[in-house]
């Protein structure tokens, strides 16, 4: 024990011996430069109103540097890289998810707060009164990072302009110097500046031009950001972002507040009867989007609980995920283990080339397997169904995708052709591993082939594959694979429920959440996926229980 | 004290990197998300872009419907694209969710197909500049139909005639679910999906999939399943396979198919979709565009890239080629000649522009039910299912 610690704790006077300094020094650098990309993708990520995430990246930062700081974290050096990405793939995508299920994220609250102010704020209009203009750029000769716009009326009322930061200039009180105006009536030159071609101004347009305010303090010119090549104009800001947080609308004078994250219109000059905000004609003003997400509460499991669009599919789907996963293994352990006890007799010729073969469809990755079973059952021009059909006695095949029976028949038939291999493997393994020597004792007693399998191969091959047997269950839990591709969850249910026959949890909460033809409500989704983890997690406990409780029973046997 | 010293020294470092990794670029860069028939026709093209201004296309290959899925995460998170192209059903849920800046073409508004612009319009404000626009018409056998049927109840005649004398398996077939391609029918029968405004938009509180047009419909369509005219559970794949074998006559479909029927050697032609007691058919007419990014880090240089290279003849004729969509811009579309687009356009003439908003997505989940449900149980009542799915679509216009 003494010596152990001792080689653990190196004295911290080695950090900086002469040996190893070129090796710190190299740590230290490399440690920088991680330090750099933090500062920058944190600082990155509260722009962004990511917050929970900024967190995350921070405190993994510092753990980074204290563990190759500190020469007593020593050993987690070695852990840094796999708890970075565990913590950042794993358990930051577990928290989020939790704290997703309490808020309202979804279709048009899909931004942070940040973002969708930086997007309502970025919009612009052309007050009445003003005109738009059609442009050149103008580069002054002294310097060359001072630009202007030749600005000439769209409606060819009224005088071009000369538009400068800080000055504009009518076309009346403009020296033109040695120029002329060209057939476009724009000065071929200016005394000081030079005329730049339209193509040379493209790539300047976001670096330099939007960023530039041309003409006087209270009447500036902007490149109209929906159509900046082709005009500008005294564009102005739409909304404006009060201090209390609501927005102004600088075009119609009406004011905005954030509802559960939604522009809502609480104050304008026009309003009716009910006290709602209207346009001049009277019709009730919309909410403004994008919206952002924030956080509602228990409102998502109110709706899970209280809605009966919601409720009514969501036990159903609840009794088939239960029925489908335990169909599936029992099905596929009963098939598997017979097999693996046909194999298992000794006099059985080429069983080794047999049990190889069994093994194939394990081996096909399961969604070639299940899209080849979608062709074979397709109801008009399966395989399957034209076969039945040309039998004498069978009109019509079983409607594999269309019957909310068959539909279920059809995908335990593929999860039986998927799962028992693995039911095969595993049985084949325990029952070669079974002691011989209490056979001929049971024989000796008189057991028939039965017995001796009711009796003694059963009870030891449970033990062995009983956990494996429930691992099994919770991963057809949501085995999202086969039931998605075999039939997107479908046959529908009915034109107002959002789930099909098939659907188990996980797909139905795929389709809530990234199905494109339902819109998508990850908030919800999230409390769904909440609930899953809670049934998952409870067969995994059971799972560890029983565990334990049968290796206490094969001790004793 | 050397642990301090060790900490200074970090911290000198941080510093010290910090200013490397904030350099500016020199040259502007646009980082375009196309599908893969128009990223090639990007790369081509876009060179002659590249060095006129002085600009840099990147074009990452995606997916088409991944373009729309990944958007919505890449964009905010500042991943994401300057410019996408995608199809106009998705401006309403893009808009809604601050994803798309507008665009304002001036009066070049004019050279498009009016129809492609109203695609892209979205409360005043339009959201893509046009690239192709397509739509749907009713393709037939020349050889098992040598003259398309005008009226619905003609296809039925023809049909019963085709498969009593052997000559082909089913006369007219569809697949199932599927509001797009159910809309010509249900429109023939005097149904409709969102009734119009006095502005000519849609009116998302006008839902008229329960109407008596929309439930004839449904009927008939039953009808002739019970009939053994049309066969059930059919997908758009096995659906395609039987026009293209010559098994069956008759299929409503668009120009994504006109290649493939082609190298299949099938002799087919294009009419306009057959009229029934609600007048013509009306196909939707939808239409594709480049759309810019709100999260774009050079907005003004992706409009213009937009006005001035996707708005114009060659860039249009190139993705025609590619893409065997009729162009959008007027004067390109003028200059295709394609007997089979032709075709398509005339069918096009009673044709309305698919909706884009929001309550869409219910119609395209319930509607497809209710229309799915309908055809594999003939004996399901239509009137009830079309209720149902028309109370789903009325919440979902509801609360938007």
């Amino acid at each position: 024990m003494e010596t152990a610690r001792g080689a653990l704790s190196r004295p911290p006077a080695a950090l900086f011996s002469s040996r190893s300094l070129l090796i710190t020094v190299l740590r230290l650098i490399a440690l920088a430069l991680i330090d750099a990309f933090a500062i920058w993708f944190v600082t990155r990520l509260v722009n962004d109103g990511e917050y929970l995430l900024a967190i995350f990246a921070a405190v993994i930062t510092v753990a980074i540097n204290v563990a190759f700081l500190f020469e007593g974290m020593y050993p987690y050096r070695w852990f840094a890289p796999g708890l970075t990405l565990l913590i950042l793939m794993i358990i930051y995508p577990t928290i989020f998810t939790l704290y997703v299920a309490f808020t309202n994220y979804k279709d048009g609250n899909l931004l942070t707060r940040v973002q969708a102010e930086d997007v309502l704020l970025s919009r612009t209009f052309l007050p009445e009164d003003a005109k738009t203009y059609s442009w050149t750029a103008f580069r002054s000769l002294e310097d060359p990072n001072r630009w202007a716009l030749w600005l000439i009326p769209t409606d060819g009322e009224g005088e071009a302009l000369f538009a400068e930061p800080g000055q504009a200039t009518p076309l009346s009180e403009i020296d033109l110097g040695e120029n002329t105006l060209d057939e476009d009536g724009i000065p071929t030159g200016l005394p000081g500046w030079e005329r730049v071609p339209f193509a040379k101004t493209i790539a300047i347009l976001d670096s330099v031009l939007a960023k530039t305010e041309f003409g006087e303090e209270d009447e500036k010119f902007m490149l109209n950001p929906k159509n900046p090549t082709k005009q500008a104009g005294r564009f102005e800001r739409k909304y404006t972002l009060n201090d209390d947080g609501t927005l102004y609308d600088n075009e119609t004078g009406v004011t905005y507040k954030a509802i559960r994250g939604t522009y809502t219109p609480v104050d304008g000059p026009y309003k009716n009867a009910q006290g709602q905000v209207t346009d001049a004609e009277g019709q009730p003003l919309p909410v403004i989007r994008p919206g952002y997400y924030v956080p509602i509460g228990l409102d998502n499991f109110k709706r899970l609980i209280e809605s009966d669009k919601i409720r009514g599919p969501f036990i159903r789907v609840f009794l088939w995920t239960f029925a489908h996963a335990f169909f599936t293994v029992f099905i596929t352990f009963w098939f598997g283990l017979f097999l693996a006890l046909l194999l298992n007799v000794r006099f059985t010729p080429g069983r080794a080339v047999l049990r190889t073969l069994l093994l194939v469809p394990y081996a096909m990755p399961a969604f070639i397997s299940v899209l080849v079973w979608k062709g074979l059952l397709n109801e008009q021009l399966g395989v399957i169904n034209k076969f039945l059909t040309s039998l004498p006695f069978i009109d019509t095949g079983p409607r594999w995708t269309s019957s909310a029976l068959w539909v279920k028949v059809a995908i335990l038939l593929i999860q039986l052709w998927l799962g028992f291999p693995y039911m095969m493997l595993i049985t084949t393994g325990a029952l070669q591993s079974l002691p011989g020597d209490i056979y001929e004792a049971a024989r000796v007693d008189g057991a028939n082939a039965f017995q001796q399998f009711r009796h003694l191969t059963l009870p030891m091959l449970l033990v062995a594959v009983g956990p494996l047997l429930i691992a099994s269950f919770a991963f057809n839990f949501n085995n999202f694979t086969i039931v998605e591709l075999f039939n997107k969850g479908g046959p529908p249910i009915s034109p107002d429920q959002p789930a099909g026959h098939s659907d188990i949890l996980i797909t139905y909460t795929y389709e809530l959440a990234f199905g494109s033809g339902r819109g998508a409500d990850y908030g919800f989704a999230s409390t769904i996926t909440l609930v899953i983890f809670l049934i998952v997690a409870l067969i995994t406990v059971f799972n560890f229980r029983f565990t334990r409780s049968w290796e206490e029973i094969s001790e004793n046997v | 004290m050397k642990k301090h010293l060790a900490l200074l020294l970090v911290i000198a470092l941080v510093l010290g990197a910090l200013p490397a990794m904030t350099s500016a670029q020199e040259t502007p860069t646009l980082l375009i998300w196309a599908d893969e028939t128009r990223a090639a026709v990007i790369e081509e093209l876009g060179v002659a872009f590249e060095e006129e201004y002085g600009v840099d296309l990147v074009v990452q290959q995606l997916g088409f419907g991944d373009i729309r899925d990944q958007l919505r995460i890449a964009g905010p998170a500042g991943e994401g694209p300057d410019i996408i192209i995608g199809a106009h059903d998705w401006v309403g849920e893009l808009v809604t969710n601050g994803l798309l800046a507008p665009i304002d073409l001036g009066e070049r508004v004019e050279e498009f197909a009016p129809v492609a612009i109203t695609a892209f319009s979205w409360e005043g404000e339009l959201y893509g500049v046009p690239y192709a626009v397509e739509n749907v018409g009713f393709f037939y056998n020349t050889e098992l139909v040598p003259t398309p049927p005008a009226t619905w109840d003609e296809v039925v005649e023809v049909s019963k005639a085709l498969m009593e004398e052997g000559k082909a398996k089913y006369g007219f077939i569809r697949q199932e679910g599927d509001p797009y391609h159910f809309y010509p029918i249900q429109t023939a029968f005097g149904g409709y999906i969102f009734g119009l405004t006095e502005e000519g938009d849609y009116n998302a509180q006008d839902v008229g999939v329960d109407n008596e047009g929309s439930i004839a419909a449904l009927k008939w369509l039953q009808g002739l399943l019970k009939d053994g005219l049309i066969p059930s559970g059919l997908d758009g794949g096995a659906a395609e396979a039987l026009f293209q074998d010559g098994e069956a006559a008759m299929y409503i479909t668009g120009p994504w198919n006109i290649q493939r029927f082609l190298d299949a050697g099938v002799p087919f032609d294009i009419a306009p979709i057959p009229a029934g007691p609600g007048g013509p058919g009306r196909p939707f007419i939808g239409a594709q565009a480049f759309m810019i990014s709100a999260f774009s880090q050079n907005p003004l240089l992706a409009q213009a890239f937009l006005t001035e290279w996707v708005a114009s003849e060659e860039t249009q004729l190139a993705l025609y080629e590619k893409g065997n969509r009729a162009p959008a811009l007027l004067s390109a579309q003028a200059k295709v000649e394609d007997p089979y687009l032709a075709a398509l356009a005339v069918a096009a003439e009673a044709g309305q522009p698919m909706p884009g908003i929001p309550a869409m997505s219910a119609v395209w989940s319930a509607w497809t039910d209710a229309i799915t449900l309908a055809m594999q149980n003939p004996d399901a009542d239509a009137a009830e299912l079309a209720a149902k799915a028309a109370e789903t679509i009325r919440a979902a216009a509801a609360a938007e």
